[in-house]
């Protein structure tokens, strides 16, 4: 992605959270990026600040406070957690609810006490940091069980599982799915602690659409370079730019 | 809706490219046309190795950017390929996302009417590539009439109003000249569209 664009995306997104924050008289600090690097517009820090700035909107509802976003109410949906947040004046009233699946808990710590549990930590493979709000879904015979995010810290515990053998997803954007199959969760004894099973995600700002083999010459809708105003495609030899 | 269905990709952060302010770009699979130089050629290849989501998986996905939808008054973006080929998914989405989201379509409009009558009712915007108004430089270029097209636009119109519409209409090497592009933009003028898109292709 050419950096400068990037750049521009980024300064455009951390505006709009400082507007939100300050719409909200949210008190939250949004340092200046000193990343010299290619830039995909947004990042694992950009990403928690986002996040960060929902839970604290979530936590203003659930105390009864107004929550607003360009002028507009919020409100939380049922089962909601701090992704769920969602705009009230303006939801078809008509329609079903659909919302974020529920979390087994939000802030990574143990739900329940009973029966079998994973306990994970999710980090960036690369750096190592950890990654708050990671999709986890747990499965069983293909047949979805239960599912979670990670919490600030990205730890995230299941608790109150059967015995047998799972197959779990992680799934975050702007990293590359992992699936680890055949895990088997642990019996939850007073004296006995779950294991924190490490997973590692690989960061792919070229491909946000999990697996998908991309390549700048050839798929130019997540051509970063682009950011959708010059798309480019190598034909027959004949290179096309299309310029919107 | 339970079915899943391929994406060629989901793009986020595309400010001001798609609609009105931050959008997420879905392109889905498949496609009616056979454009000579198209942009997004997966959209056309196997699906095997393709992500596949239902409504609700999409809206998850995508979800995570609410904040900046409802603070912009942007949304989604669904593309291809033809998004209007995947009707009954942008209806299930709808239902998901509300209308809090804005939600806009990028197609060809050379799909059956039908299609096109369902997705004004949940749809916001549409950005419309007529490649040329002309049926034999259409028929050369993407393999197919474009008499539907031009149908289906009338009725757009009609039927959201010009200030929902934009119309691209490139200039594409080997196929059409300035003339045809010239004759294109007063065709559509006279159909009533306000906002028209001129763009090129440029040929290296």
């Amino acid at each position: 992605m050419h950096m400068n664009r990037g750049k521009d995306t980024c300064r455009h997104l951390k505006t709009i959270r400082r507007s939100i924050a300050e719409e909200n008289g949210i008190e939250m600090e949004f340092p200046e990026c000193t990343y010299r690097g290619s830039c995909a517009g947004t990042c694992p820090r950009c990403e928690m600040e986002a996040r960060q700035l929902e839970n604290e909107l979530a936590r203003r509802l659930s105390l009864g406070k107004l929550a607003t976003v360009a002028g507009i109410a919020l409100t939380l949906a049922s089962g909601a957690n701090a992704s769920t947040i969602e705009a009230a004046s303006s939801k078809m009233t008509s329609l079903p609810e659909c919302g974020f699946p529920t979390p087994t808990n939000v802030v990574g710590i143990a739900a329940a006490d009973t029966g079998y549990a994973f306990r994970f930590i999710v980090k960036d493979a690369e750096t190592e940091e950890a990654l708050p709000f990671v999709n986890v879904i747990v499965m069983k015979d293909g047949k979805r069980v239960t599912g979670g995010q990670t919490g600030f810290d990205g730890m995230l515990t299941i608790a109150g599982l059967e015995d047998g053998e799972y197959s779990i997803m992680f799934s975050y954007v702007g990293y590359i799915r992992y699936v680890q199959e055949g895990m088997k969760p642990v019996l939850l004894t007073r004296k006995k602690n779950v294991k924190i099973v490490p997973i590692l995600l690989r960061y792919s700002p070229m491909n946000l659409t999990e697996g998908i083999p991309i390549s700048k010459e050839t798929d130019p809708l997540v051509d970063m370079e682009s950011n959708g105003i010059i798309q480019v495609k190598e034909i027959e030899g004949v290179k096309v730019k299309a310029q919107y | 809706m339970e079915e899943k269905v391929p994406f060629i990709g989901i793009s986020r952060h595309r400010i001001g490219i798609d609609g009105v302010g931050v959008t997420t770009l879905a392109a889905f699979h498949g496609c009616p046309l056979k454009c000579r130089y198209c942009l997004n050629p997966s959209c056309s290849g196997p699906t095997e190795n393709l992500p596949h989501y239902t409504p609700e998986e999409l809206y998850r996905i995508v979800g995570v950017d609410n904040l900046y939808f409802l603070a912009t008054k942007g949304g989604v973006c669904f593309g291809g390929g033809e998004p209007l080929l995947r009707i009954g998914f942008m209806e299930a989405f709808r239902e998901c996302c509300g209308r809090s989201w804005s939600l806009t379509a990028e197609t060809s409009l050379n799909v059956p009417k039908k299609s096109v009558e369902r997705a004004a009712e949940v749809v916001d915007d549409f950005i419309i590539d007529c490649k040329d108004t002309n049926p034999d430089i259409y028929r050369s270029y993407t393999g197919l009439d474009n008499a539907q097209m031009l149908d289906n636009l009338r009725w757009l119109l009609e039927k959201m109003g010009p200030e929902h519409i934009i119309v691209r209409v490139p200039s594409i090497s080997e196929y059409n000249t300035e003339a045809d592009t010239r004759r294109s933009v007063g065709l559509l003028r006279d159909m009533g569209v306000a906002h028209i898109d001129e763009f090129d292709y440029i040929v290296r």
